[in-house]
């Protein structure tokens, strides 16, 4: 049908046909800022426009219920003001506020966000918080924690108004990083002094006294530098790249566990029109692989085809099809008809090593990796000993075990998996990939494609959020293979129930944890034991579970003797399973293993009477001492000792406890009791955590840097912002080095032909490994400026001798110490145009031996309904100590999205399966994610420390907030009823099941 | 796949059409996505049932009255206010019609249950007759000879409900919905049961405790919600009944 459709205050007359959803119609006419969350149930919210000036969800309306109707999108909204002789309206306020206040990570629901931010605007310029809260709460985002949305729309409507909201980075008191004693109650005391405090988007920071405060750029609330084009709406993911010819890739997945492919037929499916290609097995080679997107080689077994003749999992991959719609690509799917023998299936892990249990791989090409072994279904196995474990529990007076479980998550980025590739003039493939690894990805798949690596180019445009579930070589060969097969344009997409049943997730484990202790409090030894489950493929199966122990078991050494030599065993069966893989997701393995320490910690202190507090203190690593691991475990490589050179711990202990209220809450039972609510009872607890900093002698990043004509500089890096906002620091720390301002600044990430070799965005590494690599490429592009800039000012001045080694970079200059100046521009002329012309430009790679772990104090208060179990959580606080904060407005977004991501594994995220593997969660429906309107107060507190190992003395921040909330939740339902989980999620059933236990 | 679109101009050419086998379309939010088998929808927009009026003792609430415009309505009782808040987020509020969720939801539908609780009555077009919304096994069959023009809810209808959730905006594990007429006659809704809301009607005042456990039992059989035990649910649901009756029937 063709009619007019009233989009941004203009008729267009579009062609669409019935059934056509206004969001497919919206973005096959260029509308690409409405974005595709692949829920299709109106539950993620992404594809909202504003229809008659209120936000609905353009994937739940048929494009032809809203003519007559009034459609409004982001990009009727604004511009960038900076257009050249062209004049434009600039960015509208609500964008600005957006940009300003650091509401947008990863971007892909920021269009959304913004209006729903105008709707609410349009009627009331007096909102309060709730009602913002309200507005946001039909679209779900999974980096933010919704705490910096709620302050944009909260600025915005100040803007609105007419006000002038206070700077970002300036406070009314005018001293941004000096930590407050007063609690944020206390400074919201006041209706208008917490209007201007909510709309602040800065955490408290505490500065430690070796850090240089000469810096410029460094802890400075810049900008996200790609913020003006995500606020827009610009086309900037890779389903914005697709064109109209692009055919639509579908696969057919498994609806078996475990199953020999006897036969497949794809005749019918290939007679129907539009079908462009059916690939099955028998069509493509058979190469086996790893799709864990790792540097070579990879720490784990290869144990998976492209299409093989076996399926392992229901969600599997039978058949892959390339066709003109998706509609036909769908129906292409339903007439293939697969022939199954069906075997029998393992689900549960503790029966994987049973004997006679059936073999998952069995394949003869499987390749092994370590102590990997099909035969017993084991995907890997760990055994560390450090010190004697033996002796430390006979050492002990008591002895504390028990049994705990976490559960299979998933990482619902709202951006789903989605690849784009195509034969380029020169007949190189072109993948365009939402990928955290593009490097891995193309060494990976040259040997999967039967393509050199010079024949395959890899694009990573912004991604939509990863955290760990784009470090994953997952969909990537099955347009590739299409592209090889047809010679098109091939386009796919997960749904969003194709990333429940066929993506990956993090690793359930059934954990046994022993600890030694003596009466004052002393750890003598500590054992864990992790049965992990790493589904059909072993992907990320060693190094994700090695995590488990490394840093999860590393924190508590003990004190006195065993300070020196501590007593650890950390043993670990990771096995194959008839479900969907489990991978990389934000915190690798280390949220696994801080529930049952951190649980066990909390139970000690409690029954031996100890300072909860006092009692972790006393045991945690300290400053000089060395990681335990380091000289036991190197994921798979030789282990090298590591000293732990800086360790904020007691300081965010500290921090933490006055923000959370510790002192007067913890064990009152007055407190606990809620007036006039009975059956209500408060809790409070904490967690304290650590994580590593990249891995040691393996990640690598490097950078390039290139001037230009007017003094700007590109800077090319191979890592990959997911959303983080590296991107921006990376810049930060360039700019610092060379003496620009930010915008000078023109980062590009990151592209296989174009940008230098990155591992990718993984491992909490790329502030600390790409950021190292920036600061050597600057560094070397400084001095051969220096240089030049002294034989300029001589020219000038030949009276003068200048020493380029006594010259600063500084406010777009190159300054003597006697005022002497010339400017970057006039070097960038120079150099590039008249004397001794070259390019000015460097490399810089940065690759460290050491991995310094941050560490985090995690605080949560909760209540619970003793008589239901469930639980509300009220507030969390963590204080980290993550080095120097190079932009303390992206490193809060970072805590704060963690911490909501972590709320989610605690309360509520489980991924479930029958006995035949059928998934229970398949939408954001069942697997519920925290909207805007239900996450509690969130407070981050900064206590940095300055990491000598590093040119700026950072640490990471980005993994950490992941580790320490579930259990400070469970500690809190501990203390607010006595329930003592051992599972999670904290489930109401869960909790309600310990209360009837202690009534027996 | 949706072949036809057709947007009605009056009432008698939308119920030409549904005779003819079109399927009237609310919001769009369900079907929008789920049209295998369907060829052809009857849009009602354009009917004016948008419409929501009190006389002395009912709201009538037009078929195609969005959750929004409920929302914002002062003549909605506020318990069905917070429903609609937990249940359906704003941009589905702005765009769900009474008429679409009534035919869609599942039995963890805290709306759903509250509608039936406060004993609505369903006026399908063109017969005019009133229906109360328990008689009907299945809404979605009303659409065959007509369509849902409106539902009523008497004034006074008394309806308070508690859930647990394993957050707040999380589905309802368990949802219990109580609702007392002006008749006395009380409802039951439980929700989180089955794929369906269970309403327990007659329930006799002394007995509402007996009556529900009784049912609760009588019915372990057709017990599926998959997140929650049948034990948990159990237990709980009296909980809640006991907490809503302690709170609002002394």
């Amino acid at each position: 049908m063709k009619a007019n459709l009233n989009i941004n205050n203009s008729q267009k007359e579009l062609e669409f046909s019935a059934g056509e959803t206004l969001l497919k119609v919206l973005r096959a006419n260029g509308f690409l800022g409405v974005k595709d969350g692949g829920c299709r149930l109106g539950e993620c919210g992404a594809c909202a426009v504003l229809l008659d000036n209120r936000p609905i969800n353009s994937c739940t309306i048929l494009a032809a219920q809203t003519i007559g109707h009034s459609i409004v999108t982001i990009e009727s909204m604004g511009d960038n003001p900076h257009q050249g002789w062209q004049k434009t309206k600039g960015l509208s306020l609500i964008q600005q506020a957006f940009v300003e206040s650091g509401a947008i990570q990863c971007g892909y629901c920021t269009p959304a966000m913004v209006l729903s931010i105008k709707s609410l605007l349009d009627t009331t310029l007096y909102p309060s918080e709730d009602e913002i809260r309200n507005a946001l709460a039909g679209v779900l985002c999974r980096c933010t924690g919704y705490v910096k949305p709620v302050q944009a729309g909260l600025r915005a409507a100040q803007y609105m108004r007419g006000e002038q909201p206070v700077p970002i980075g300036e406070s009314p008191s005018g001293d941004i990083f000096s930590l407050n004693s007063d609690s944020p109650k206390d400074l919201n005391s006041s209706d208008h002094l917490s209007e201007t405090i909510s709309t602040q988007v800065l955490p408290k920071i505490q500065i430690a006294t070796l850090i240089d405060k000469k810096t410029t750029k460094i802890g400075k609330p810049s900008k996200k530098v790609d913020a003006q084009k995500l606020v827009q709406g610009k086309p900037a993911f890779v389903a914005d790249f697709a064109g109209r010819d692009v055919l639509i890739a579908k696969v057919l997945f498994s609806t078996q566990a475990h199953a020999i492919i006897k036969n497949i037929d794809v005749s019918e499916a290939q007679k129907l029109p539009g079908v462009a290609c059916i690939l099955t097995h028998k069509d493509i080679p058979r190469v086996i692989y790893s799709s864990a997107g790792q540097s070579d080689p990879i720490p784990g077994p290869l144990d998976a085809f492209s299409l093989d003749h076996k399926v392992r999992f229901v969600g599997d991959r039978i058949a892959f099809v390339a066709a003109e719609t998706e509609e036909i690509a769908n129906q292409a799917l339903k007439l293939i008809k697969v022939d199954y023998e069906t075997l029998p299936a393992i689900i549960n892990s503790s029966d994987a090593m049973k004997e006679g249990a059936p073999i998952i791989h069995d394949e003869p090409e499987f390749v092994n990796f370590a102590d990997s072994n099909p035969s017993k279904n084991l995907a890997a196995e760990i055994r560390i000993d450090i010190g004697d474990v033996n002796q430390g529990f006979s050492e002990a007076d008591f002895i504390f075990e028990e049994d705990y479980e976490v559960p299979k998550v998933q990482q619902a980025h709202i951006e789903p998996h989605v690849v784009l590739t195509y034969w380029d003039p020169d007949d190189r493939l072109v993948i365009q990939s939402s990928t955290q690894v593009p490097f891995h990805a193309r060494r990976i798949l040259a040997p999967i494609l039967g393509l050199p690596v010079k024949r395959i180019r890899v694009i990573k445009p912004r991604i939509g959020g990863g955290f760990g579930g784009k470090q994953e070589v997952l969909i990537e060969d099955v347009a590739a293979h299409l592209t090889i097969a047809t010679g098109k344009p091939v386009l796919y997409e997960y749904s969003r129930e194709d990333e429940f049943v066929s993506s990956r997730s993090r690793h359930p484990m059934k954990i046994h944890l022993k600890t030694g202790v003596k009466k004052d409090g002393t750890i003598t030894a500590n054992e864990m034991y992790a049965l992990s489950d790493t589904g059909a493929y072993g992907c990320h199966a060693l190094t994700v579970t090695g995590n488990t122990g490394h840093k999860g078991m590393a924190l508590y050494v003990g004190d006195g003797k065993y300070r020196q030599n501590p007593n650890i065993r950390f043993y670990a069966d990771v096995v194959y399973t008839n479900t969907p893989p489990a991978g990389a997701f934000r915190g690798y393995g280390v949220p696994q293993g801080y529930w049952p320490v951190e649980r066990q910690m909390e139970r000690i202190a409690r029954e031996l009477n100890l300072d909860a507090l006092e009692f972790r203190l006393k045991n945690a690593l300290r400053e000089g001492e060395l990681h335990p691991f380091s000289t036991a475990w190197s994921e798979g490589r030789e282990p090298k000792p590591e000293y732990i050179l800086t360790v904020g711990l007691t300081e965010c202990v500290q921090q933490g406890k006055a923000a959370i209220g510790w002192d007067q809450k913890y064990n009152n039972a007055a407190w606990r009791q809620i007036e006039g609510k009975p059956h209500l009872r408060r809790g409070i607890g904490v967690a304290l955590v650590m994580q590593g900093t990249a891995i040691p002698y393996l990640d690598m990043g490097a950078a390039s840097i290139k001037m230009n004509d007017d003094g700007s500089f590109n800077l090319l890096v191979g890592a990959t912002d997911l959303g983080t906002g590296s991107d921006t620091v990376l810049a930060q720390m360039a700019a610092e080095v060379l003496g620009v301002e930010i915008d000078d600044i023109i980062v590009y990430s990151s592209d296989t032909d174009f940008t230098p070799f990155d591992v990718g965005a993984y491992a909490s590494s790329t502030t600390y490994i790409s950021g190292g690599a920036v600061i050597r490429a600057a560094d070397q592009v400084a001095d051969t400026i220096k240089k030049r800039a002294a034989l300029m000012m001589e020219e000038r001045h030949p009276e003068l001798e200048i020493d380029a080694n006594d010259l600063e970079l500084f406010d777009g200059k190159v300054i003597a110490s006697n005022g002497q100046f010339v400017t970057l521009r006039d070097v960038a002329i120079d150099s590039l145009h008249h004397q001794n012309q070259e390019q000015i430009m460097a490399v810089g790679s940065f690759m460290s031996p050491t991995s310094p772990p941050p560490f985090a104090a995690q605080f949560a208060q909760v209540v619970v309904d003793i008589e239901t179990g469930q639980v509300r959580v009220e507030k969390l606080v963590m204080a980290v100590d993550s080095g120097v904060i190079v932009n303390p407005v992206t490193a809060a977004g970072q805590v704060e999205g963690g911490m909501v991501q972590a709320l989610g594994y605690a309360v509520c995220e489980e991924m479930v399966y029958d006995e035949k593997g059928n998934a229970r969660e398949k939408d954001l429906v069942d697997y519920h994610i925290f909207r805007a309107d239900e996450v509690p107060e969130l407070e981050t507190i900064f206590v940095q420390t300055y990491e000598p190992t590093h040119p700026f003395g950072l640490k990471a921040v980005a993994e950490i907030p992941m580790n320490g909330v579930a259990p400070a939740v469970g500690n809190a339902i501990l203390d607010a009823c006595g329930a003592s989980l051992s599972i999670i999620p904290a489930t109401p059933e869960r909790v309600w099941n310990e209360l009837q236990k202690m009534k027996l | 796949m949706i072949q036809e679109y057709y947007r009605a101009a009056a009432k008698s050419d939308a119920l030409n059409k549904v005779k003819a086998g079109y399927i009237p379309i609310g919001g769009g939010t369900y079907l929008s996505q789920h049209q295998e088998g369907i060829s052809t929808v009857v849009d009602l927009q354009d009917l004016g049932l948008n419409e929501i009026k009190a006389d002395a003792g009912t709201i009538v609430i037009g078929a195609s009255t969005t959750f929004r415009e409920l929302f914002e309505n002062d003549l909605i009782p506020v318990s069905l206010k917070m429903a609609i808040q937990q249940e359906l987020k704003i941009n589905l509020r702005n765009l769900v019609t009474v008429a679409g969720h009534l035919c869609i939801t599942d039995g963890f539908s805290i709306i759903q249950g509250w509608l039936y609780a406060a004993g609505v009555k369903i006026h399908i077009y063109p017969e005019g007759e009133s229906i109360p919304l328990q008689a009907i096994s299945n809404p979605k069959e009303l659409a065959k000879e007509g369509f849902i023009e409106s539902i009523s809810i008497e004034k006074n209808t008394d309806v308070h409900w508690n859930t647990i959730s394993r957050t707040p905006d999380d589905i309802s594990l368990v949802g219990v919905i109580l609702g007392q007429q002006q008749d006395q006659n009380i409802r039951v809704v439980l929700a989180g049961f089955n794929e369906h809301v269970n309403v327990l009607s007659p329930i006799n005042k002394g007995r509402i405790m007996e009556q529900v456990k009784d049912f609760l039992l009588n019915a372990h059989s057709q017990y599926s919600n998959k997140f929650i035990s049948y034990n948990y649910y159990f237990k709980n649901s009296i909980t809640l009944l006991e907490r809503i009756l302690k709170d609002n029937f002394k």
